[in-house]
C-alpha cells in the first residue's frame, strides 16, 4: 500500500522535471542579450541564488513536521496568512505569465502555420485546471512519470546539439562588464525562484536522514541541465544567440542528424511540452489552492468555484493582454525581478526560519 | 457534481468533433501547401526577386521539368516577396524543407546579411539551410535540368553536402554559420560559388571561364599540383541539358569571400581545400601531385589524406603578433602513373620522399596564398580576430585595427606518409 | 413461513412457491412416517439421491426424528431449514429437499448435477508454455482449479449470494495472513451493497467493485487462468469468482498487470522483458500513430521526412476525403469490421475478416476513396492494439479521442491530451492502490516484475504497492 505523502524523491524529481525545462525557451537569449559570451556567469549567479534558498529552506524546516498553511496561520495568525496567501498568489499568477506566453508564443510560431488564437492556448487552460483540482500528492505522481520523459528528452537534445557547439567560443572568460552580468541574471530571475515551491511541500512527506542532501543535489542537477543546454546554446550560436528567441529549437534543427534523417528531434520538442506544460501549471495549482485557502471553506463544490474563477480570471486576462505581450515581457523583464527575488528567495527563507522556530516536532500532521 | 461533471465531459467532446468535422479553423493541409525545397535571390530594380523551387504539387512528378515547379514573387523585403509568391499562387508557402538559399550574383555587391536576416530571424526556416551563391542570376541555377534528380535543388545538394568518402573541395556554409562569422569580432564570412556551364559531350571539356580547377584566382597557381577535379564527387556534377546533346555541369570548387556581408574576393578550387583543410573538413580527401621525379622516373600520384590535424594559433605581446598555421597531415597512396612503364604501384607502400616534400611545398604555397588574400581583402575568412580576442584578450585592443598587417606569419606543413 | 408439523400443509405451501412445471414431488416412506422429496428435474443428481437418501430413509426403523432422519441420510450436504421460503430458495438452487410428517424442520440435501463445459484453455490468454488449463462457468470447478495450485489450509473461500432473482454464488479467495483484512473487509461490503436483480457474470460485480463510475480505464483485474489467480493472491490480492463465470476478478488492479503476459512467467526474463517493452510500445503506436499522422498532415508537415511527405503527396492526389475525415472513416470501418468479425459465425467470419481486410481495403485505395499510408496507419494501430487484448476496449475509445484531438487541435493538443491522461492516471486509486504503481508513485521493489521482470529468486518481497498483511515472499539466505 503507498501511503498517502509525498516522498523525498518524487520532491527530487519535481526539481528535475519540471524546473529546468521552462529555461529552455527564451531564457538563454536573454541572457545571452546582456551578457554575452558571459552569460552563463548571470545564470550561475541565479542558479547558487536558487541553491542557497533552497538549501536554507530544507535546513530550516528539517524538523517541522507541519504543513506551510498551519506554520503560518500559527506564527502570523488568520488575518496575517491570508494575507501573506493573497500576496503568494498573485507572485505565482505573475510568475506564470512569461512560461505561458512563450509557451503559447512557441507553439504558434514552431508548430503551427496559423490557427485561432483561441485554440492554441485554451486547451492549457483546461489541463492546468484540472490539475489544480488534484491534490498536492498528484504532483509528486506526476514528477515520479514526467522525469523520464524530461531526460530522455534533454538527453536526445544535448547529443543532437553537442557536436555544433564550439567550445573555445567560451574565450575570453569574465570580460565582459559585471553590471551587465548582473542585468542579465536580474532579466532571467523571472524563470528562477523555484525554491519557494518547497514551502509548500514542508510537512507533506516523510522526513528521513539525507532527505536535505537529496534535495539539494537533486536541485542542483536541474541547475546543471539548465547550465549544459545554455552553454551549448550559446557555444553553437554565439554572435548570433541573441537573436534566437527559442533556443529549445533552434538548437536541435541545426543539428546535421536531422538534415539527414528527418525531424526526429519533435520527439525530444514534445516531450519538453509535455514537461512545460507542467511546469506553466504548477504555479497555477499554487495559486489556485492559495485562493481556496484565502475563501477557507471546505466543500468541494466551493473549492472548485473558486478555482474555476481564478482559472477563468487569468484566461481572460491573457486573452486581454495577448497584445500587449510584448510590454508585459519587457516589465517582467526588467521591474519583475525584484518581485521575483522578493518572493521566490527573501521571503521563503524569512518564512523558514521564522515558522520553523515556532513550530514544534509534533504538530497537527499535514493533511 | 458527478453529474455536472458527466454533462461537462459531453459537451467537451461534442466540441471536439465539431472541430473534428467542421474542419474549417484556418488550418493549411497538404493539399494547400507550397513545399519549397530551395529559394532563389535576385535584385528586381529596387526589390528583391524570390524564386521558390517548389516540390509539392509541382515538381513530385519526374517528368516536370524545373522550370515549371518554380514561382517568383517580388517585394521590398524578402518577406514581402515570399509572401507575393503566395499570394499569386494561393499556396501557402512552407518553407520548412528549404535547405538551399541561392544569392544571385548582383546582390554581392551589397550586403548579403540583408537578404539572409529574414531566414535567420524566422523560425520558418532551418537554420542549416544552406547557403550558396553564383556567377550569374540566382534563379538560373535552379532551372538546370539534370539527371541526378528531377528537382535541381536536391542536385545542387548533394555536391555540397557530400558524405564521407567524398573530396572535401566544397567550403559549404548555412544560415547559422554565415550570420555567425557576420557577427563575430572578424566581421567575415564565406560561401561557395556554384556554375553551371555547358561540357561539349565529345570532347568533356568545360567551357566556364570560372568552373574547374586551375580557374582565375586571387592568389597563384601551382601548375603541377592540384586538388582532386573533374570527377561528379569532388565539386563538379554534370547532366545531360535540355535539347543541346551536351551536359550541365554543377562547379561549387570556388569560394566567395565577404567582408561585413560585401563579397570582397574569392577563393580558387585549391584555395578552397586549403580552407577546408585548416578548418578540419579534410577527411579523405585526395591530392593529385603531378610529375614527381621517383625511382629515375617522372610520374603522378593521387594520395588520399586519412588524417588532417590543423592548428591555427595566435600569439600575441607589446611588441609582437604572430600566426602560426600548423597543418599535421597522414596520407597514403591511392594511384600511380608513370609516363612511360606500364608498371602502376603496390598497394601500401611508403610514400617517396619526393612525393612528401612535393605535397608540403604544394600546401605551404597554398595557406601563404591564403594569408595574401586574408590582407589584400580583409576578409578574415581564417578567424585570427576572434582568435586574438579569445587567446590573447589583453593585446586585442592595440591589434584588432591592424592585425593583418602588422602579423607575422609561421606555417609549418608535415606530411607522413604509410609507414 | 415456518414450517408446521403436517406434512401435507408443508407441501401444499411448497407446491404454491414451487409451481414449475420442471419441480418434482415424490412421496415418500421415511421408517413409518411418510414424507415428501422436493427437487429440480434437471439439477438434481438422481442416481444419488435414490442410493443415498430414499434407501436409508425406508430402511429407518426406529422412532422417526430430526435427528434420525438426519443421520440416516447419507448426503455430504445437508442442512436442517425451519422456513419454506429458505427450502423453496435452495430447492431452486438445485438441492433437494426433504419433508417429513411430524417434523417442523425440513431439509436441504446437496445432490446438484448439472451439465458443464470441459475445462479447456481460455481462448483470451494462450499461452505457448505453461498451464492450458482455464477457468469453466462452475464455481465448484473453479475453486477445485485453485485449491490444485494451492494446498494450503490458509486458502479462504468466503461464499455470499448476489443478485435477487439470480441468488449468485459469489466467492472471495484469498490466502489469509497475505491479504490485508481491511481490504477483503471492503471488498465484502462493496459486494454487499450490490443490489441487483441478477448476476450473470463477473463483469456485473466488476462494475462496483471500481471506484470510478465513469471512468474508460479498467479498475478490476481479471483472468480466465488459475494460475495466474494463484500468483496474483500470492501477492495479497483476493479474488472473486462468480457462480457462472468463467472469468475470475482480482482487486486491487494495477495497471501494468495487462501488459505482463501468463507466459512471461514461463518464459526467461530476458524475453518476457522484450515482450513487455513491445506491448507497452505496440499500445503506444497504436494511439497515437493515427492522431500524430493526421496531426502531421494537417498542421506539422515538418514532422514528416520529405521523401515520405512526397510519398503521401502523391497517394492522396483525388482523394475527396481531408486527412482527418479520412483516418476517422478508416478508423470507423476497422472498428466495424472488427465488432463484425466477433459477433459472425466463425466460418462466416473468416470470410468477412477476408473481404473486409484484404478486398474492400484494397478497393478502397484503388477506387482512390482512401489512401494507402492511411490504411496502412489504422492497420498497424490495430494490430498494435491486440498485443494487449485485456485493454483493447478502453484503448479503442482513447485512440478515436486521440485522433478526434489530433484532427481538431494538432500535436500541441495531443501533448495536452497526453498530460490530462498523466494526472488522470497517477490520481486513481482503487482500494487505496494507486493504478499506475509501481512507476507512479515509484516503488523501486515491485520494478522486479513491472517492465523488466526479474528471476524470481530476485523477487523476496511481495508487491508493496498492494495492501498485504505479509511482506516477505522468502527470506534471502546469507552467504556463508
Amino acid at each position: 500500500m503507498i501511503k498517502k505523502s509525498l516522498k523525498t524523491r518524487q520532491i527530487c524529481f519535481f526539481f528535475i522535471a519540471f524546473m529546468p525545462v521552462v529555461k529552455f525557451f527564451m531564457m538563454p537569449s536573454v541572457m545571452a542579450n546582456s551578457a554575452g559570451r558571459d552569460e552563463w556567469l548571470s545564470c550561475i549567479i541565479n542558479v547558487l541564488l536558487d541553491f542557497a534558498t533552497l538549501a536554507a529552506l530544507v535546513f530550516a524546516f528539517r524538523n517541522v513536521k507541519t504543513n506551510f498553511f498551519s506554520l503560518s496561520e500559527n506564527t502570523l495568525g488568520k488575518v496575517g496568512s491570508k494575507i501573506v496567501y493573497a500576496l503568494y498568489a498573485v507572485y505565482f499568477l505573475m510568475k506564470a505569465y512569461v512560461p505561458i506566453a512563450e509557451q503559447r508564443d512557441y507553439v504558434e510560431l514552431t508548430l503551427y502555420s496559423t490557427l485561432p488564437n483561441v485554440l492554441d492556448f485554451m486547451p492549457f487552460m483546461l489541463l492546468a485546471f484540472y490539475f489544480a483540482q488534484k491534490k498536492l500528492r498528484v504532483i509528486g505522481r506526476v514528477s515520479d512519470v514526467v522525469w523520464v520523459l524530461s531526460a530522455s528528452a534533454y538527453l536526445l537534445m544535448f547529443s543532437l546539439a553537442v557536436s555544433n557547439a564550439e567550445f573555445d567560443l567560451l574565450l575570453p572568460v569574465g570580460k565582459t562588464p559585471f553590471n551587465k552580468i548582473a542585468q542579465g541574471s536580474f532579466y532571467a530571475l523571472n524563470w528562477f525562484g523555484d525554491a519557494a515551491y518547497f514551502i509548500f511541500f514542508v510537512g507533506e512527506y516523510e522526513h528521513k536522514k539525507g532527505d536535505c542532501a537529496k534535495s539539494v543535489i537533486s536541485n542542483l542537477i536541474a541547475a546543471l541541465s539548465v547550465r549544459v543546454f545554455g552553454g551549448i546554446f550559446y557555444r553553437t550560436f554565439s554572435s548570433i544567440a541573441f537573436r534566437q528567441r527559442y533556443a529549445l529549437t533552434e538548437m536541435s534543427k541545426y543539428s546535421s542528424v536531422i538534415n539527414n534523417v528527418g525531424r526526429f528531434d519533435y520527439l525530444a520538442i514534445f516531450f519538453l511540452l509535455l514537461a512545460s506544460a507542467f511546469s506553466a501549471a504548477v504555479p497555477l495549482y499554487f495559486a489556485s489552492k492559495l485562493a481556496v485557502k484565502i475563501v477557507g471553506c471546505n466543500s468541494p463544490k466551493i473549492k472548485t468555484a473558486v478555482s474555476a474563477t481564478v482559472f477563468i480570471l487569468y484566461t481572460a486576462a491573457l486573452l486581454l493582454f495577448k497584445e500587449y505581450n510584448a510590454s508585459i515581457e519587457k516589465f517582467m523583464k526588467e521591474y519583475g525581478g525584484y518581485a521575483f527575488l522578493l518572493f521566490g528567495n527573501v521571503l521563503p527563507v524569512v518564512f523558514a526560519f521564522t515558522f520553523s522556530k515556532g513550530a514544534t516536532k509534533n504538530a497537527i500532521p499535514a493533511h | 457534481m458527478q453529474y455536472l461533471r458527466t454533462k461537462l465531459i459531453i459537451a467537451a467532446v461534442f466540441v471536439m468533433f465539431l472541430f473534428f468535422f467542421s474542419n474549417d479553423f484556418g488550418l493549411i493541409d497538404i493539399e494547400k501547401t507550397a513545399i519549397i525545397t530551395a529559394i532563389a535571390i535576385d535584385s528586381a530594380d529596387e526589390e528583391y526577386e524570390v524564386t521558390a523551387q517548389i516540390a509539392v504539387p509541382e515538381a513530385t512528378d519526374a517528368n516536370t521539368e524545373n522550370k515549371k515547379a518554380q514561382v517568383s514573387g517580388t517585394g521590398g523585403t524578402i518577406g514581402a516577396a515570399i509572401k507575393d509568391i503566395g499570394d499569386k499562387t494561393g499556396w501557402f508557402p512552407n518553407l520548412q524543407f528549404c535547405n538551399l538559399l541561392i544569392v544571385g550574383n548582383d546582390l554581392t555587391s551589397g550586403n548579403v546579411f540583408k537578404v539572409l536576416d529574414y531566414f535567420s530571424k524566422t523560425l520558418r526556416v532551418q537554420d542549416s539551410a544552406l547557403v550558396i551563391t553564383t556567377d550569374g542570376a540566382a534563379k538560373k541555377l535552379l532551372e538546370v535540368s539534370t539527371p541526378l534528380d528531377n528537382i535541381s535543388s536536391f542536385a545542387l545538394q548533394k555536391i555540397l553536402l557530400k558524405n564521407p568518402g567524398f573530396d572535401s573541395d566544397v567550403a559549404e556554409t548555412d544560415i547559422k554559420t554565415f550570420c555567425t562569422d557576420y557577427y563575430s569580432e572578424s566581421e567575415s564570412s564565406y560561401m561557395p560559388i556554384v556554375t553551371v556551364s555547358e561540357q561539349n559531350a565529345a570532347d568533356g571539356t568545360g567551357k566556364n571561364p570560372s568552373g574547374g580547377s586551375g580557374s582565375e584566382s586571387t592568389g597563384g597557381q601551382s601548375g603541377s599540383t592540384s586538388g582532386s577535379s573533374g570527377d561528379p564527387a569532388s565539386g563538379n556534377a554534370t547532366g545531360n541539358s535540355d535539347g543541346t546533346g551536351g551536359k550541365t555541369l554543377f562547379n561549387a570548387r570556388e569560394t566567395a569571400l565577404f567582408l561585413k556581408g560585401v563579397k570582397v574576393g574569392k577563393l580558387n578550387a585549391e584555395q578552397t581545400l586549403l580552407l577546408n583543410a585548416l578548418t578540419d573538413k579534410f577527411r579523405g580527401t585526395t591530392i593529385e601531385i603531378k610529375g614527381v621525379e621517383t625511382e629515375g622516373e617522372k610520374a603522378n600520384y593521387l594520395i588520399t589524406v586519412f588524417r588532417c590535424i590543423p592548428k591555427i594559433t595566435v600569439k600575441a605581446n607589446s611588441g609582437s603578433f604572430t600566426v602560426k598555421l600548423s597543418l599535421n597531415i597522414y596520407c597514403k597512396i591511392v594511384d600511380r602513373n608513370t609516363e612511360k612503364s606500364d608498371v602502376t604501384y603496390s598497394k601500401n607502400v611508403p610514400l617517396p620522399q619526393a612525393v612528401k616534400e612535393k605535397t608540403e611545398r604544394f600546401l605551404t604555397d597554398r595557406i601563404a596564398e591564403l594569408i595574401e588574400i586574408e590582407r589584400e581583402t580583409g576578409c578574415d575568412f581564417l578567424f585570427l580576430k576572434r582568435k586574438l580576442l579569445q587567446y590573447n584578450y589583453k593585446f586585442y585592443p592595440q591589434y584588432k585595427d591592424n592585425y593583418l598587417n602588422v602579423m607575422k606569419v609561421e606555417t609549418d606543413v608535415t606530411v607522413t606518409g604509410q609507414k | 413461513m415456518n414450517f408446521s408439523k403436517n406434512l401435507k400443509k408443508n407441501v401444499s405451501v411448497l407446491k404454491k412457491m414451487l409451481s414449475s412445471d420442471d419441480i418434482t414431488f415424490i412421496d415418500v416412506k421415511v421408517g413409518n412416517e411418510d414424507g415428501t422429496i422436493v427437487f429440480v428435474n434437471d439439477l438434481t443428481d438422481k442416481e444419488s439421491l435414490g442410493k443415498l437418501v430414499l434407501q436409508p430413509l425406508a430402511d429407518l426403523a426406529e422412532s422417526v426424528s430430526a435427528d434420525s432422519v438426519e443421520s440416516a441420510v447419507l448426503s455430504p450436504e445437508k442442512e436442517r431449514i425451519k422456513t419454506a421460503e429458505e427450502l423453496a430458495k435452495n430447492v431452486a438452487a438445485g438441492s433437494a429437499a426433504l419433508v417429513v410428517n411430524g417434523l417442523s424442520e425440513a431439509f436441504s440435501l446437496g445432490f446438484t448435477k448439472f451439465e458443464k463445459r470441459a475445462i479447456a484453455e481460455p481462448p483470451t490468454s494462450t499461452v505457448i508454455k505453461g498451464p492450458r488449463e482455464g477457468f469453466v462457468e462452475s464455481m465448484p470447478v473453479n475453486v477445485s482449479l485453485i485449491r490444485r495450485k494451492l494446498k494450503t489450509p490458509d486458502l479462504h473461500i468466503e461464499q455470499l449470494k448476489i443478485g435477487k432473482y439470480s441468488v449468485t454464488p459469489v466467492s472471495l479467495v484469498y490466502v489469509d495472513g497475505i491479504a490485508d483484512a481491511e481490504l477483503v473487509r471492503d471488498i465484502k461490503q462493496k459486494l454487499n451493497g450490490i443490489n441487483l436483480d441478477a448476476v450473470l457474470d463477473s463483469s456485473y460485480v466488476a462494475k462496483f467493485l471500481g471506484g470510478h463510475k465513469t471512468s474508460v480505464f479498467k479498475q478490476v483485474g481479471n483472468t480466465e487462468k488459475p494460475d495466474i489467480l494463484a500468483a496474483r493472491i500470492l501477492e495479497g490480492r483476493v479474488a472473486v469468482l462468480v457462480d457462472g463465470s468463467p472469468i475470475a476478478l482480482t482487486v486491487p488492479y494495477l495497471l501494468i498487470e495487462d501488459f505482463q503476459s501468463p507466459g512471461d512467467y514461463y518464459n526467461s526474463s530476458y524475453s518476457a522483458t522484450l515482450a513487455r517493452i513491445l506491448r507497452i510500445f505496440a499500445v503506444c503506436i497504436s494511439i497515437l500513430l493515427p492522431a500524430f499522422f493526421v496531426a502531421a498532415e494537417l498542421f506539422h508537415l515538418q514532422l514528416i521526412p520529405l521523401a515520405f511527405l512526397l510519398t503521401i503527396v502523391n497517394s492522396i492526389k483525388g482523394i475527396p476525403l481531408s486527412p482527418s475525415y479520412e483516418m476517422f472513416f478508416t478508423l470507423l470501418i476497422f472498428e466495424i469490421l472488427n465488432e463484425a468479425s466477433v459477433r459472425m459465425p466463425k466460418y462466416v467470419g473468416m470470410v468477412v475478416s477476408i473481404v473486409g481486410g484484404l478486398v474492400l481495403g484494397e478497393t478502397a485505395v484503388t477506387a482512390g476513396i482512401i489512401s494507402a499510408p492511411a490504411l496502412m496507419i489504422i492497420a498497424l494501430s490495430g494490430i498494435c492494439l491486440y498485443t494487449v487484448p485485456e485493454l483493447e476496449q478502453s484503448f479503442s475509445v482513447i485512440r478515436l479521442l486521440f485522433l478526434v484531438i489530433g484532427g481538431s487541435i494538432g500535436g500541441y493538443g495531443l501533448i495536452l491530451l497526453s498530460a490530462t491522461f498523466i494526472v488522470y492516471l497517477t490520481s486513481f486509486e482503487n482500494f487505496s492502490t494507486p493504478l499506475t504503481a509501481p512507476f507512479s508513485p515509484l516503488v523501486p521493489n515491485d520494478l522486479k516484475d513491472g517492465i523488466y521482470k526479474s528471476f524470481f529468486a530476485e523477487q523476496h518481497l511481495r508487491p508493496l504497492s498492494l495492501k498485504n498483511s505479509n511482506k516477505v515472499r522468502f527470506k534471502i539466505k546469507e552467504k556463508d
